[in-house]
Formats: C-alpha cells, structure tokens, sequence
C-alpha cells in the first residue's frame, strides 16, 4: 500500500483542490493563460488538503468512524459535486489549453542565454526537490513540535479512527480527554497527518512527511502562477520563485516535515493574492475563493488568526482604491495606537495580561535576519526594494500588495519589539517562524515592485546623457 | 496590480562588464578589509605551522591510548577531567593561535588551553576554548598578556566528565597568516551543520560560531559592487539605466553563492540521513534514532499494555523523554508534564492506570511489597509489568 496510498493520499485532495478552483475559476480565464495552470495545481494542492479536513471534521462531528473508505467516500462525492458545478459553469479541463500551458516552459520567446539562465534554475530547483524528497522520505518525525503537538493527534485519530478531544492537565485528569503538549492546537494539520496514515494503511512516520514535499512544491507552483498571471516575465517569476523556495528555513520546514509554518505561510499567500484578484473581479466566486484561503489561517494555527488580521489594510485597500492611503494610514494609526496602549495599561482579560512592555532584542534581529542563513539575503532586499521604489510600492497599483505585505512584517516585527505579545497569540514560536509565514509574500513583493520600479527607471529620461 | 514582462531593463554588455569588475573589486576590498583586521601579524608568515601528532601526546588526566592516528581518550580521571599535554619550545610572537584537533567532546563541555612561558615558568596559564559540534575551535592568543616569550608546553584540559571516547589527532600552533585565515573562515563556512531541534528554528549556515557570518560578507560585497557600478557609470557619463539590472544581477550572485553553500550542505545531511536510516524497516529506523533504546522499551511496555487506550502516566528526568515516551505510546491516553520534570499526585491515581517511568531519579519501588512512591510521597500500591535498564512500567492496583 505503501506508493498507491502516498498516491491516493497526495492525488485525493489535490483533485478536488483543482476542481474546486477550476468551479470558481472567472469565465474569460484559460489554463493557456500564463502561470494560471501553475496557479491551479499550486493553489489546488492548499485548498485539496483544506476541504479534506474540514470533510474529516464534518465526519467527525456527525459521529462516522474516520477511515480510507469513509473519507475517501465524501472526498470522491464532493470533488463529483464540484467537478458537476466546473461543468454546469462551463470551467471544463481542456486538454489543448493544458497542453499549450506546458508548452510554455521551453520559453521558446526568450533568447539564448535567458533560455540557458531558465533551464539551469529549473534544474537547480529540481535538484533541491530531490534531495528534499530524499531527506524527508528516509528520516522518521524529527522535530519536536511535529511529534508532541502535531503527531500524537494524529496518531490517536487514525489509531481510533475518531477527532478525539484533546485537553489541558486538569480535564485530562477528570478522565474525558487526551493530552499533548499543545491541547489546544487547531486540528488541521493532524487530521491531514491521519488522513496520510488512513491512505496508507499504517502509521509510518516516515511518508507521513511526503505532504510537506508536496506542500514546498505548491508552493513554489503557486507563486509562480501568481508571478506570472501578475505580469511578470516568465525568467523572472522563476527567479523570484527560486528566491522564497531556496529559504533556509522554508526548506527546513519542508525536510524536517511536521510543522504548521509552511501552510500558514502558503495560505497566506494564497490569501493575499486571492483577495487581490477579487478586488478586480468582485464575483462570489472569486470572494469564495479567498474567503477560504483566508479561513485556513486560524485553522491551521492559532496565531494564525493574527495573520487574518494582517490581512485587513491591504485588502481593504484594493476594494476601495481611492481611500487606499487613508485605510493604510489609518490601519498603521490604530495599531501603533494599540500597541501604545498596551504598554500603558495593567488590565488582564481572562487571565491574560493586556500589558506590553517594549522590549526589542536589537543584536538578536540582526543575527537572525541578517548574520545567520535564515534567509539568505532576503531581508537585505527587502530593505533595499523598500529604499530604492517606495515611490513605486505606494503607487495605485502596487499599494494594496504593499500594504498586505507591511502587515505581515509589522506583525513580525511587533512580535520581536514585544515579546509578551506571546501569550496573546498563544503561540511561542520564534520570530523566525514567524518571520517564514510572510517571507513567499515578502519575495513576490519584492520581485513584482522591482519589476515595476525597472520600468519606471527604464523609461524616465536618462539622467546622464549617453556618450557617443 | 501588473509588472513589466521582461524586467528589469536589458543591460548592454558594458554593463554587465562593469558589474563583473565591480564584484571583483568588491571582493577583493571587502576581503582586504577583513584581512587587515582579522590577521594578528604578517600577512604572509615564513614560518610553517607547528604540528603535533597524537603519539607525540601525554594523557595526564584520564584513560586511553593511540589508536592510529588518534589519541583515544575512554574516561575521564576521577575527579572528571582530562588533561592532555605535550612539550613546546616555540615564540609566542610567531604563533598567535592554537588549534587542538579533537572530536567528540561532550555537549557544553568546559574545555581550556594550558599553558607555561618561559618568562614566568611556574606559573600556569590558561584560556577558554570553544566547542562546537564536539570539537574545539582554534583559540587566537594575540593580546593575552600571558602569551608571551617561549611556550613551554602546552595542553588541553576538559573539565566535563566524558560520554563517549573522546578522540585527540593533535594540535596546531598556527602563525595566523593570510591564507590560515581565509582557510579557518571557509572551513567555518562549509562545516557540516547537521539537522538538530533548533533546525525548525535557525539555520545558522555552517559552524555554530563565525568570526565571519558569509550572509554579511555577501551582503557587504553585494552592496559595494553596486555602488561601485554606480559610481563608475556615473563618472563615465554613461546612461544609468541599467541600474536595475546591475542591482539584481548582483543581488542574485550574492544569494546564488549562499545557496550553493546550503544545498552542499544539505546534500551532505542527506548523505548522512541515508547513512543512518537507509535500508531499515520503519521499526529498524526508530531502533536506529536518537531516543533508539527508549522506542525499545516502549515495544517490551506495549506488549503487556490492553489493546484498548489505558491511561498511562509518564515521568523522566530529561523533558525529550518524556515526550518521545508519549509519543510512541499513543494512541493510549497518556500524561506528562512537558515542561517541568513533575509527576502526578498519588490521589489521582485510579487503579488500572500505568505508570511509566524512564531515567528519572527519585522513583522506588520495593517487590516485596509491591508499593511505588516518587518524591517523597506516600506510596502506592503497584505491579511492576515491565522493565529494562531505567526504565520500567508499573500498573496501578
């Protein structure tokens, strides 16, 4: 069972992520278009592993023991159910359109070296993709959350095949639940765990990790579909995608498999785009879409509901254009006020401290951001790209993604100024993690602002005349 | 939101030369700088370095022998320390770093350089050495007041009781010249950093310690080959339009070098992973991991555990054992304190309920009575099911 269950496990919920985007996919969109099958495949995988959970949960709920049968059964009816409602809407899979979208990658439009640069990196990162896949699918569970928060759920979900409850110490002990180290942990990304288990016919915390390898190379598609259906040349978006999938601490997400952080940070991304794209269209459908993407946060980790929040300003700004710089300045006054606030007030609510004590560990934001491999030299362009075309990151078009992307690394910022912030987010995460859920977002920033900045600088009267 | 389809501006050959010269010379000032600072003396040093071998050694302090090429130290003495020396006559002014080559030093070990001059020869002196991933980083003596005239025997001191045989091939007395420099800082930069649990949390990019981050290297480089391209284009009265060009180029090398680093390393921790786990069976893996003899117990624990979750309580000294236990005990109902090393009262012990413990001080248990007690508490009545060196499970009666 071992293959055909990693297939069934990986292949189920990807299907009916597909179908289900394809079903509110807009009627002008072709998969011929640029990066839109790469978004599909990418975006599909994130909303496949979503809708199966919350099937597990909804199975869960009504009592029905979990099982392959059992949720293989409701997956199979709901991705007939969408794939009927893609029909009924006209959104039919059409092979040539497919066809033509793979074509694309010979980049048979770019010249001889740009074709060179593209198909070394594409080599680059299928070699990257190897080794990940061959670290994670040899290792058993590693990394200490993964297994006493994350794991230990799943293993009594798929062993008793029901969403047991989990409980903190003193309920334990009244007899009622189980325990763990993180009780109180949202049960997504165990029920994915146990649905890997229920596919493969067995606990094996080794393929166990196979999701994560699938949820790096999503990732990765999605960006690129993004980039791509954004404007962005294809070299470029490739190189950009290069540039958030070869993060040292992404890719440690992904080999030592587990974590919550890598879909946090897809959904995020996924999120913010999709709120983006139904700035420009406002259909239902495109709202469903980034309503989903935007609920997964708090479902796949409790800080998760914070990055909901982040989500606000940006997207408020690309529904109402023209008050966009009033919504961003306003958003910023309000949380600076906060966060004022909070360092003047002694108030608890249930137990937990309003109080914020300003207390930001300079030496230790410069060592992980900028001296240590975290990031390798995102952070620097980052604050580069800032410095050189903010005049370009605040301009209509770039605005809202500019501000979707400052709320993230405001909140990550906040969370090293204040470290108590902590205990409000039920989450003690480092500021590198945190830091991981807005970096794909922070790289597609960086390379679509760039982008743009290029052809203002491009296009402006050269400054220095040329000599001849 | 849309961007430009080729960004950034296409750059015409003379540019793109003047962007390689310009990382060059970024390269080569940046490295200078570095140079000026970090070299103690001359650049280029006449002398060569001064090595030892393990059979020229002297185990002091502890039990050993050569084996091969390598001192082999397999106890400490009783008082828990090492102590390896060898006799120098060496000036102090022409070697201003030690390097003991050595593996296998226990996790946070207190290690020291010893050492006597001839200028004060009965006094002893002596200087901390880091350790990292087991092994001593070399220790740089330039303005230790005690490091000078002739060193008159040198040696190592480790005053952590060992865990495992430490292993000594011998030691450097390093003149600390250009080239000595520039091949510390690249070992640092390619040292194998091997997944551990703060993997999820920090890469570091090499040795845990860096006298010179690469990240910040690059990024110093990065930063002075545009500014360099800049200034040059201006001073050549040439268009700046392609700045952009210059500014990503650049930045893509930069992260391009840091990369190729990361995915050496990251093939070298796969190699590694396969060496480790290739070839066994899911069982065979856990045997084969970090926590192998307690995912042991737990499989003798298992069998004598009802097939229906029992609730089981766990306790061990070291918090990782108390949720590895955990972990491979579910999906029984167990119980552990994930941070502190406490154990439930007795009272809310129900009969049926199992107890167990692994490497954890203050547990006693009598067979003849059949009672267990923790820290100090008053005992319970109790079978003993299973057991195994520290480790045993008990069933609640």
């Amino acid at each position: 069972m071992g293959t055909a269950g990693l297939v069934v496990a990986v292949g189920l919920p990807w299907l009916l992520g597909i179908a289900w985007l394809r079903a509110l996919s807009q009627g002008g969109d072709s998969l011929a278009d640029p990066g839109r099958l790469a978004w599909m495949l990418g975006a599909g995988w994130f909303a496949g592993v979503l809708l199966l959970t919350l099937l597990m949960r909804a199975l869960g709920t009504i009592g029905a023991r979990l099982s392959l049968g059992t949720i293989a059964s409701a997956t199979l009816m709901t991705l007939a159910f969408v794939a009927w409602i893609a029909w009924r809407r006209g959104r039919r899979l059409k092979l040539a359109a497919v066809r033509s979208s793979l074509q694309q990658l010979r980049v048979t439009n770019l010249g001889t070296g740009k074709r060179v640069v593209w198909f070394a990196l594409l080599g680059w990162l299928t070699l990257r993709a190897a080794l990940l896949l061959a670290e994670i699918s040899t290792r058993p569970l590693f990394p200490w959350d993964a297994w006493s928060r994350v794991a230990s759920k799943a293993r009594v979900y798929y062993e008793l095949g029901r969403v047991m409850p989990f409980g903190d110490a003193e309920r334990w002990i009244s007899g009622s639940v189980w325990f763990d180290a993180g009780p109180h942990d949202p049960v997504t990304i165990p029920l994915l765990q146990a649905w890997t288990a229920f596919a493969l016919g067995r606990w094996d915390d080794v393929l166990l990790a196979v999701p994560w390898w699938f949820a790096g190379v999503a990732l990765a598609l999605a960006l690129y579909g993004i980039l791509r259906m954004a404007g962005l040349g294809a070299l470029a978006a490739l190189a950009a995608t290069w540039l958030a999938v070869s993060l040292p601490l992404l890719d440690a997400h992904v080999a030592l498999a587990g974590y919550a952080e890598i879909f946090l940070a897809a959904f995020f991304l996924l999120a913010a785009f999709s709120a983006l794209q139904f700035a420009i269209t406002r259909s239902r459908a495109s709202a469903l879409v980034a309503l989903l993407f935007a609920c997964a946060l708090p479902l796949v980790k409790s800080s998760g509901a914070f990055w909901l929040v982040a989500l606000i300003p940006g997207t408020a700004a690309a529904l109402q254009p023209r008050r966009a710089t009033r919504i961003a300045l306003t958003a910023a006054g309000l949380v600076a006020a906060a966060l004022f606030a909070a360092t003047r007030t002694r108030a608890t609510i249930a137990g937990i401290p309003l109080h914020l004590d300003f207390a930001p560990a300079w030496p230790t934001l410069v060592e992980n951001f900028l001296l240590l491999d975290n990031w390798h030299l995102l952070w620097l362009g980052v604050a580069a790209v800032a410095a050189m075309a903010w005049r370009v990151a605040i301009t209509a078009p770039l605005l809202p993604l500019t501000l979707l992307t400052g709320a993230g690394i405001a909140y990550v910022f906040a969370i090293f100024a204040f470290p108590m912030l902590a205990a409000w987010r039920g989450d003690s995460s480092t500021m590198n993690r945190a830091a991981l859920v807005v970096a794909p977002l922070a790289c597609a920033w960086m390379a679509l602002t760039l982008a743009a900045w290029s052809d203002r600088w491009s296009r402006r009267e050269t400054p220095i005349p040329v000599r001849t | 939101m849309s961007a430009s389809e080729n960004p950034p501006a296409p750059a015409p050959r003379e540019d793109g030369r003047r962007l390689a010269i310009s990382l060059a010379i970024a390269f080569l000032a940046v490295g200078l700088a570095y140079f000026a600072i970090a070299v103690p003396g001359t650049w280029f040093p006449s002398r060569s370095p001064l090595a030892w071998s393990a059979s020229q050694l002297s185990l002091v302090r502890g039990t050993g022998s050569v084996v091969g090429d390598e001192l082999v130290v397999t106890g400490s003495a009783p008082d828990g320390s090492v102590l390896v020396s060898i006799e120098t006559d060496f000036r102090t002014d022409q070697y201003p770093a030690v390097a003991w080559a050595a593996i296998d030093l226990p996790e946070g070990a207190s290690a020291r350089l010893l050492w006597r001059n001839d200028v004060a020869p009965t006094r002893l002196n002596s200087v901390a050495i880091a350790v990292e991933s087991g092994r001593p980083l070399p220790v740089a003596l330039e303005g230790s007041a005690a490091w000078i005239g002739r060193a008159k025997g040198i040696a190592l001191l480790v005053a952590t009781r060992l865990d495992r045989p430490l292993r000594i091939r011998g030691v450097v007395a390093k003149p600390m010249g250009m080239v000595e420099v520039a091949r510390d800082r690249a070992s640092e930069w390619l040292a194998f950093e091997p997944w551990t649990g703060e993997s999820v949390n920090k890469i570091v990019g090499g040795a845990d310690l860096q006298d010179l981050p690469l990240p910040a290297l690059v990024a110093a480089i990065v930063i002075i080959a545009v500014a360099l391209w800049y200034a040059w284009t201006r001073a050549v009265r040439r268009s700046l339009r392609a700045l952009p060009f210059a500014a990503v180029a650049a930045f893509i090398a930069g992260w391009f070098v840091l990369d190729a680093r990361y995915m050496f390393n990251l093939s070298r921790q796969v190699s590694d992973t396969s060496a480790r786990y290739r070839g066994l069976d899911l069982r065979e893996k856990h045997l084969a991991a970090e926590d192998g003899a307690l995912f042991g117990f737990i499989e003798k624990a298992r069998a004598v555990l009802p097939a229906t979750p029992a609730r089981i309580f766990v306790g061990a000294d070291a918090h990782y054992f108390r949720g590895r236990a955990a972990y491979h005990l579910y999906p029984h109902n167990v119980f552990y304190d994930p941070v502190r090393n406490a154990m439930p009262r007795p009272e809310v012990l129900r009969p049926g309920d199992y107890m167990l413990i692994y490497q954890r001080h203050g547990t006693q248990y009598d067979v003849a009575t059949k009672r267990l007690r923790w820290d100090g508490n008053a005992p319970v009545a109790a079978a003993l099911e299973a057991s195994d060196t520290g480790a045993s499970l008990f069933r609640i009666e």
